[in-house]
């Protein structure tokens, strides 16, 4: 029973950290990618 | 405010299961055939529950793509039936394991354990087929087909144990005319299927908010091109 359990929230945390990882890395990219089209500073 | 939306979703969530794990493990008592065991019904029936409730919700969602060409539903459809592939996914687990106890195998080849399995891979590849293209509206249109008839595999999924022979047991709740558990005992499954939609629902607000900034990452990428 505790297996069980163990198994369903296991695979639930796993895609949450999965999410969390997706966020990081589209976060730095859409921060890459906001700098690379800003106007530069005259 | 979303975020705010996602937080809240999230602590109604964790409030809901932490009392529900208290009412199944301290309240309910064991199951007179199976024992302890069958408290995995516990996790194993909301899990199906909002899985196909996902499910549903891409269908509308495709179904709304294709009539209206927003990509708001077709984000909607890829972020709802990534999540509730997860959770079909913990269906296949919880039930192998309450199987290795009741039946003595992690699985048997019979029509609810085998068509769930299908199900899972329909939507798996409906997941492949989304990596597999890049232009936008193409995607949208195919994966909208995709989970169009990934859905035909739910319903059968559903009416296995009224069609087929099964080893699976039958219907033991009474919304499906079950009448094998108390009132008392059947409760925490609907409760544990709310706590499990305020998190699925938090989880696809997440995905919908990802893909909106890649979306806005591929926009830029054109724009800095042009330069």
């Amino acid at each position: 029973m505790f297996y069980g359990f163990f198994a369903g929230w296991a695979i639930i945390g796993f895609y949450v950290v999965l999410l969390g990882l997706n966020e990081r890395k589209l976060r730095r990219e859409l921060d890459r990618v906001r700098q690379m089209v800003e106007p530069r500073p005259k | 405010m979303r975020e705010k939306i996602i937080f809240g979703l999230v602590a109604a969530a964790v409030a809901l299961l932490g009392w529900n794990l208290y009412t199944i493990f301290m309240v309910v008592p064991d199951e007179a055939a199976q024992g302890a065991i069958f408290r995995i019904i516990y996790i194993h029936l909301p899990t199906i529950f909002t899985g196909f409730l996902g499910f549903f919700v891409a269908l509308v969602a495709s179904c709304l793509y294709l009539a209206k060409g927003d990509l708001r539903y077709d984000s909607l459809a890829a972020g709802v039936t990534e999540v509730s592939l997860a959770f079909a996914g913990i269906v296949l687990a919880t039930g192998s394991i309450w199987a290795r106890i009741i039946w003595g195998v992690w699985w048997a080849w019979e029509p609810r354990l085998t068509s769930m399995l299908i199900c899972w891979l329909t939507y798996a590849g409906y997941l492949m087929l989304r990596r597999a293209i890049d232009e936008p509206a193409q995607r949208a249109r195919l994966s909208a087909v995709v989970s169009i008839f990934g859905f035909v595999e739910v319903i059968i999924v559903y009416k296995a144990i009224d069609w087929f022979r099964t080893l699976h047991p039958q219907p033991v709740l009474s919304i499906r005319g079950g009448g094998g558990m108390s009132a008392g005992m059947e409760g925490p499954i609907y409760w544990n299927w709310l706590a499990f939609v305020c998190l699925a629902s938090a989880m696809v607000m997440v995905r919908m908010r990802q893909d909106e900034m890649s979306r806005e990452i591929d926009s830029l990428r054109r724009m800095a091109h042009q330069y």
